[in-house]
């Protein structure tokens, strides 16, 4: 059984070529998880939608964005898309913020994580993380906080924090494999 | 120069702002090993999104994103916003006058309160076939329809001094061209733009 996380080279060279039967492709291929990685940030369907369009047309516009060297296209997209949603969660954080913070105390650095990890790998990877790892991860993946915020929401340097979720990363990727324990 | 190292997994769970994701762009378009960590980052993040649900994004979105793309000339970004999209593929699929639609069944087109003309084609067949537009009198909106269109046009108001001023650009749907523009004040002339050059206009009449 072919893997869906493996390349397609020549979809991939297409891309990257800028070919139009490419972008088709890669739409019909990637669209639900370039779709979930948007509306897992924003949770708005229209917000959503307006994320993956100008996320992708902006990548699709820049013929540098993608090289074949940059890894997998599904890859590549499923993170530019995500942090393109991320972009704009903060802008209306910042929006938002602006009015709120003169008049209520600071909110907790704190996220509430609602039960959202349902797939049990993902679930077993993420518990299976040091707490020193998983805290960092958490506040990154869904509380949607840049390091500099995460090493001040945990009192911790920010070397220390870079290092830890580059490891947390790295445990969530071999995790992850196909055939991989659960 | 310096490698990315641990700022490859920020990079792809999200955790960089944007001007140190364009530095690691930058990083990773000539440093083949950094390339190769962030693909990896991205990987597993990519894994950990598919772990969880999944939705599904509307037709309209795919729709949405095929125009965009017929619109934009290569290496320039063109957007097509959701509502005029969705009012573009309306007059393109239904052909109906603009009154019909707006003012319901019941409503003669073509009432007191629209008017229509047509584009004089300075060329006849070279950038279309033919263009109308038909535009409200109270001053809410002007609809410019092209049909053939064979390149990307944009609508422009002619000033009464000849200067001109872009006010929107017309989405191709297969052969038919459609902008819906509000109406900011009442111009007597229309033109439609290819790439700087007046290619027809229109006259309108205001009562």
């Amino acid at each position: 059984m072919s893997d869906r996380r493996a390349g397609d080279p020549a979809l991939e060279r297409a891309f990257a070529a800028r070919e139009r039967w490419a972008f088709d492709e890669a739409y019909a291929r990637f669209s639900s998880l370039l779709y979930s990685a948007a509306y897992n940030v924003l949770h708005a369907r229209e917000d959503a939608e307006d994320c993956v369009h100008d996320a992708l047309l902006r990548v699709w516009n820049n013929p540098s964005a993608y090289t074949t060297e940059r890894g997998t296209l599904r890859g590549f997209l499923a993170v530019c898309v995500r942090n393109a949603a991320i972009s704009r969660v903060r802008a209306m954080q910042t929006r938002a913020g602006a009015q709120r913070r003169a008049a209520v105390e600071p909110e907790a650095e704190y996220v509430e994580f609602p039960d959202v990890i349902e797939q049990a790998r993902l679930r077993a990877a993420i518990a299976g993380l040091p707490d020193e790892q998983r805290e960092p991860l958490l506040l990154a993946y869904y509380g949607h906080k840049t390091h500099v915020e995460i090493a001040e929401a945990l009192a911790t340097p920010l070397g220390t924090i870079k290092s830890r979720i580059a490891q947390a990363v790295r445990r969530l990727g071999h995790a992850m494999q196909p055939g991989a324990a659960v | 120069m310096k490698h990315i190292d641990d700022d490859a997994a920020l990079y792809a769970l999200g955790a960089l702002d944007e001007s140190e994701r364009r530095r690691i762009d930058g990083h990773v378009a000539v440093c083949a090993t950094c390339a190769g960590a962030l693909a990896e980052a991205e990987r597993a993040v990519t894994d950990a999104i598919e772990a969880d649900p999944p939705y599904e994004p509307s037709p309209a979105l795919r729709a949405r994103l095929s125009a965009s793309l017929d619109a934009a000339r290569p290496g320039r970004a063109a957007t097509v916003p959701r509502a005029w999209l969705a009012i573009a593929a309306a007059f393109a699929i239904l052909a109906l006058p603009i009154g019909f639609l707006t003012r319901g069944s019941m409503a003669p087109p073509g009432d007191a309160h629209f008017a229509d003309a047509s584009f004089r084609m300075m060329k006849p067949g070279s950038v279309a076939a033919s263009a109308h537009v038909t535009y409200a009198k109270s001053g809410d909106f002007y609809a410019v329809m092209v049909k053939h269109p064979m390149r990307p046009l944009q609508v422009a108001y002619v000033h009464p001094d000849g200067t001109m001023e872009t006010i929107g650009t017309v989405q191709t749907r297969g052969d038919v061209g459609v902008a819906i523009m509000p109406i900011d004040h009442k111009m007597r002339e229309l033109a439609l733009v290819d790439g700087g050059t007046v290619v027809a206009e229109a006259d309108l009449a205001f009562n």
